[in-house]
């Protein structure tokens, strides 16, 4: 029993080492505002025409997607708001380090499309959020399959913390030896956490 | 220079337990941003939810100096009584009123005051504990930095997140430690970072690159 416990409490570690290192260090990017971390003040923007050949499709996702065909994009479709008028589809397409603001008129054939591209420290904080169901986003899907296998990635990972925790527990009840300051060192960890998890409702 | 057997046997030891302790105390705070995250990936969307209790008016005296700073709010939730992580202060000028949102994990209260004649509405809403979670998860956050951390607690949660990630990192570290002297897992423990290398470093590179 002990010896699968911390096989498995040692493969989940290992193959999870490095997702944890991301997420913490992008964790704390985002958490401060280091100078050398700065990279919205460095960023690098464009703004160009296209004309676009007439739409085939019906629905606006489908539009949209015609559209990035068109221009050549790639990333994840986010409605950042209602339409304005039928003539015009407005949309973000987006990724970690690129976000791309497209403006079309269909009536006139045309996308104007702001491109933003920022460093590898905007790249890192973006890693931690993107999950293709902004907050701000009005229509909130994922349809790019990179965003669906990262979010599969973050699930994974948080399924395997709990099995690093639940493992953990075992492994911890199992050396009596050290029960006491395990057991010490839990409860110490249960109130603090508790505390902000649900005693600051009751200040 | 080498370490003798016995120094090399207290710090693994040492290593063992301090491996232990941080471990379970960081336990709690791990699953709560494991399970944050699941909630923040598969949010329920909700139509809007309503408020918790009925709302309350009350008389406050309104500083006529520095409205919509967080001096001045902080001086009238004093005068109600209320607690909370205060967010993005709104003065509407037109309209002569004064928004402050307070927050709390798992709850957001809402106070609107009229300037003109100096009434408080406060309106409170509990949204369960998922979202208590998925606050804390994003406290302190990027955004409203002047705002952020106005509430003694949040200061001392955002020391803890600190403390929770440096403590990770530690936990991380030690377990390889650790690892390195399970000589029959070596083998399969490398495979295993392996393939979560090139797990992340490859969708890393086909998301940004793509």
């Amino acid at each position: 029993m002990k010896t699968w416990t911390q096989k498995i409490h040692i493969y989940l570690g290992l193959y999870f080492l490095i997702f944890l290192w991301l997420f913490s260090a992008s964790g704390l990017l985002l958490n401060h505002h280091w100078d050398f971390t700065e990279f919205w003040t460095k960023r690098r923007q464009s703004t160009n025409e296209h004309r676009l050949v007439p739409l085939t499709t019906q629905s606006d996702p489908d539009r949209a997607a015609e559209v990035m065909q068109q221009i050549g994009l790639v990333g994840e479709l986010e409605w950042t708001n209602s339409r304005p008028t039928a003539q015009r589809l407005d949309f973000r397409v987006s990724r970690p380090g690129h976000v791309v603001d497209v403006k079309t008129d269909l009536t006139l054939g045309t996308a104007s499309v702001q491109e933003v591209r920022v460093n590898g420290w905007g790249i890192l904080r973006s890693l931690h959020t993107f999950n293709g169901v902004g907050a701000n986003a009005v229509r909130a899907q994922r349809d790019w399959s990179l965003t669906q296998l990262w979010t599969l990635c973050m699930d994974a990972l948080a399924l395997g913390l709990i099995g690093l925790v639940v493992t953990s527990l075992l492994l911890a009840w199992q050396r009596r030896a050290r029960w006491f300051g395990a057991s010490l060192a839990l409860a110490a960890g249960c109130l603090v956490c508790g505390f902000f998890v649900v005693g600051l409702a009751w200040l | 220079m080498s370490i003798s057997p016995s120094a090399s046997r207290n710090i693994h030891r040492w290593t063992q337990d301090l491996h232990l302790y941080a471990g379970l105390f960081l336990s709690p705070f791990i699953l709560v941003f494991a399970f944050s995250t699941l909630a923040l990936n598969h949010p329920v969307r909700e139509v809007t939810a309503p408020p918790t209790a009925a709302s309350r008016t009350q008389s406050v005296t309104v500083a006529t100096s520095g409205l919509g700073t967080l001096d001045h709010a902080r001086s009238i939730l004093r005068q109600l009584e209320l607690t909370g992580e205060i967010d993005n202060v709104m003065h509407n000028t037109k309209a002569g009123r004064l928004t402050i949102p307070v927050s709390k994990p798992g709850e957001l209260t809402t106070v609107q005051v009229d300037l003109n004649s100096g009434v408080a509405t406060v309106q409170r809403k509990a949204n369960g504990m998922a979202a208590a979670l998925v606050y804390l998860h994003k406290r302190p956050g990027p955004h409203l930095i002047k705002f952020r951390g106005n509430w003694g607690y949040m200061t001392a949660w955002s020391l803890l997140a600190d403390a929770v990630v440096y403590g990770t990192l530690f936990l991380t570290a030690s377990g390889l430690y650790l690892w390195w002297f399970f000589k029959a897992e070596r083998t399969f423990g490398w495979l295993l970072l392996a393939a979560g290398t090139l797990t992340v470093g490859g969708l890393v590179t086909a998301i940004t690159l793509a």
